[in-house]
């Protein structure tokens, strides 16, 4: 999930929570208020009809309500008592009144208390509307709420574009250090950016990268040093021993040891190359990638091997179902098919067949041949060598296996009814 | 034929110069980027072995002032990095050549007459020796106007045979000629040595004044029969 939806996840859960929250307590809030108003508007009321009915105690009639906003009743002493225990001063309550012209029931608070007058008990009942409150309460709620899905509103767009701005140079880094080859002869250069956080991240990024070149860089350098400084005194062995065989004076004996040192030598040489190589391959010292039509490769490779093919008469059959165009660097394309099919002559039986089928997304190599010394399992690896022959370096599926690694291609093999299969999948 | 060999590895250039001096050329030496840069503004030479990597400069650019100079010379550069980059380079800056360390000598030599032979015959791509004929462009072979048909393997050793006449070949440089980086075959001197023998009894076949003499342990060699 990206950031950018998580934090506004969040903030829209928080904000959601508290509006609600702030709604409910507003509501309450205000309720309480105009409660305590109309029970302070009904207390003095009370005061009032008591204070008249003291003085004007004739005037004292159990009244209907609807004409008056009390009714007075007459107790006896114990509901008095009763009352007076329960409720001292007075009662409130929440009532809802029938209104014939509006056929209604509407929401009203009513006060019950008691008072004695000539050795008299009497209950007063005296009601108000919560009309009028009710109605405003309502009001202020609903702009609330709608001013509060506004603010939701805003907050969320303001989020989004303010977040997607503020990390923008972030995103920007990503992709540039995506895109970032080491092996690119340019520095990394991120944008600039005035945010404290990005601006430390960004200095991170380029100083950690451009410490992996100068790594990267020696690394390749001392590759190069290594070939260098092997290759030039194998050169001058290899150039001394041809001159040592030039001598018009050489015996037979001697020349059977010369013969032997140029053979090492020249397997010393291999090896070193081929370890190069394999090297190379791994620090993807061959970055650049063109795309490759594997049927021509595999035919151009196949024709290089023709007359040792035709040598060990084998029979060579090449399907071709698909044309795949894979891309990849040229050099190492054609390095991995004549290793692959090198190995298929090399560990061929003789009058033996080689099938080489090639589909849209695989290539398969089938090749006759008897069963492998070693496991399958540790066929690809280094110096694993399947014959005791001193020219082969044992490296050769260790370079396809690094090739295909480098590219991502999967490798497998196996052997049935006599016959080494080898398929690599684009 | 004048040869200069600027070379800062002196086993390297000893062998080098001692290896065509018996081949009948003139081969003056350079070790250090100062005295290439002296030797190819004084004298002309018909080919400049190169080796890239010299203590005090870089031989591109000798490379490049040969060119500036309009050199006629044939350029081969011998590199140890063996890099795309520097082969890439060398070749588009105008060498002729360019062979990877270490190498055989008699590689070098083949490499060094196919350039002179090329600025030599501009146009006429033909070697003649004895009454053996090879047209490099069609690669057909005659021997006393009569063709001599070859496969693609024969004729290549029959070419490196010609390069190296009168020289020892080795087996494993006749193998690396052949297969280059393929040469570690199990079988490829197997299959080396069906070659010879038949270019051998081919060459017999239509009388050809050369032929392939085997040395004893060591290789073959080019001579007149």
């Amino acid at each position: 999930m990206k950031l950018l939806n998580i934090t506004t996840r969040y903030f829209l859960i928080l904000i959601f929570t508290m509006l609600l929250i702030w709604c409910a307590v507003f509501y309450f809030s205000l309720r309480w208020t105009i409660y305590k108003d109309v029970d302070e508007y009904l207390t003095y009321r009370q005061h009032e009809i008591q204070k008249t009915f003291r003085q004007n105690p004739e005037l004292i009639t159990e009244k209907i309500l609807y004409h008056t906003d009390f009714k007075v009743e007459k107790l006896s002493k114990k509901e008095y008592e009763k009352f007076l225990h329960k409720y001292e001063s007075g009662k409130f309550k929440d009532t809802g009144m029938h209104d014939e012209l509006e056929d209604e029931e509407e929401p009203f608070r009513k006060m019950e208390s008691v008072f004695t007058c000539n050795g008299k008990y009497y209950k007063l009942t005296i009601i108000a509307s919560l009309l009028n409150s009710e109605e405003l309460l309502a009001t202020i709620l609903i702009d609330i709420l709608i001013f509060s899905i506004l603010l939701f509103g805003l907050v969320f767009i303001l989020n989004r574009v303010l977040l997607r701005k503020l990390w923008n140079p972030f995103y920007e880094t990503i992709s540039k250090v995506k895109q970032y080859k080491l092996d690119n002869d340019s520095r990394l250069e991120l944008a600039p950016t005035n945010i404290i956080e990005f601006k430390e991240l960004n200095n991170s990024v380029e100083e950690l990268i451009q410490n992996n070149r100068k790594v990267y860089m020696s690394q390749k350098h001392f590759i190069e040093n290594a070939s260098h400084e092997m290759q030039t005194p194998l050169g001058i062995i290899q150039n001394k021993v041809y001159m040592l065989m030039e001598e018009p004076t050489l015996t037979n004996s001697q020349a059977t040891i010369i013969d032997d040192i140029t053979e090492h030598v020249e397997r010393l040489s291999r090896l070193n190359k081929t370890l190069l190589l394999l090297s190379k391959i791994e620090n993807k010292q061959f970055a650049e990638n063109e795309p490759i039509q594997i049927t021509q490769l595999i035919e151009s490779c196949c024709e290089d091997f023709s007359d040792l093919i035709e040598f060990k008469k084998l029979n060579l059959i090449l399907e071709k179902f698909a044309s795949p165009v894979i891309s990849m660097n040229v050099d190492l394309a054609r390095i991995l098919f004549s290793n692959i099919i090198k190995n298929a002559i090399n560990h061929n039986i003789n009058i033996g067949f080689i099938t080489i089928s090639i589909e849209i997304n695989q290539v398969t190599i089938s090749n006759s041949g008897k069963e492998l010394s070693v496991s399958p399992e540790t066929l690809f690896e280094r110096f694993n060598k399947r014959t005791d022959n001193s020219h082969s370096t044992g490296l050769g599926l260790a370079i396809v296996k690094t090739i295909c690694q480098l590219y991502g291609f999967h490798i497998s093999y196996s052997y049935k009814e006599s016959t080494h299969s080898l398929i690599i999948f684009f | 034929m004048k040869i200069l060999v600027i070379e800062d590895e002196v086993g390297m250039l000893h062998s080098i110069t001692a290896y065509f001096a018996k081949s009948g050329y003139v081969c003056e030496v350079a070790t250090t980027f100062a005295e290439a840069e002296e030797k190819i503004h004084l004298y002309e030479y018909d080919c400049v072995i190169l080796d890239i990597t010299l203590p005090d400069g870089n031989g591109l650019d000798i490379l490049e002032q040969l060119k500036k100079r309009k050199s006629q010379a044939g350029i081969i550069i011998l590199s140890a990095k063996n890099s795309l980059d520097d082969r890439v380079k060398g070749l588009t800056l105008g060498a002729d050549d360019y062979l990877p360390k270490p190498f055989h000598l008699t590689e070098l030599n083949a490499r060094v007459v196919a350039i002179l032979r090329r600025l030599k015959f501009d146009g006429n791509n033909e070697v003649i020796i004895g009454n053996i004929i090879l047209n490099l462009d069609t690669k057909k072979v005659y021997v006393d106007k009569e063709e001599l048909i070859l496969k693609k393997k024969e004729y290549e050793l029959l070419l490196f045979f010609i390069s190296n006449k009168t020289r020892i070949i080795s087996k494993t440089s006749l193998a690396e000629h052949i297969w280059g980086d393929n040469a570690d075959r199990a079988d490829s001197f197997d299959f080396l040595y069906s070659q010879i023998k038949n270019l051998r009894k081919r060459l017999q076949e239509y009388k050809a004044s050369y032929n392939i003499e085997a040395i004893y342990g060591i290789g073959y060699k080019f001579v007149t029969v």
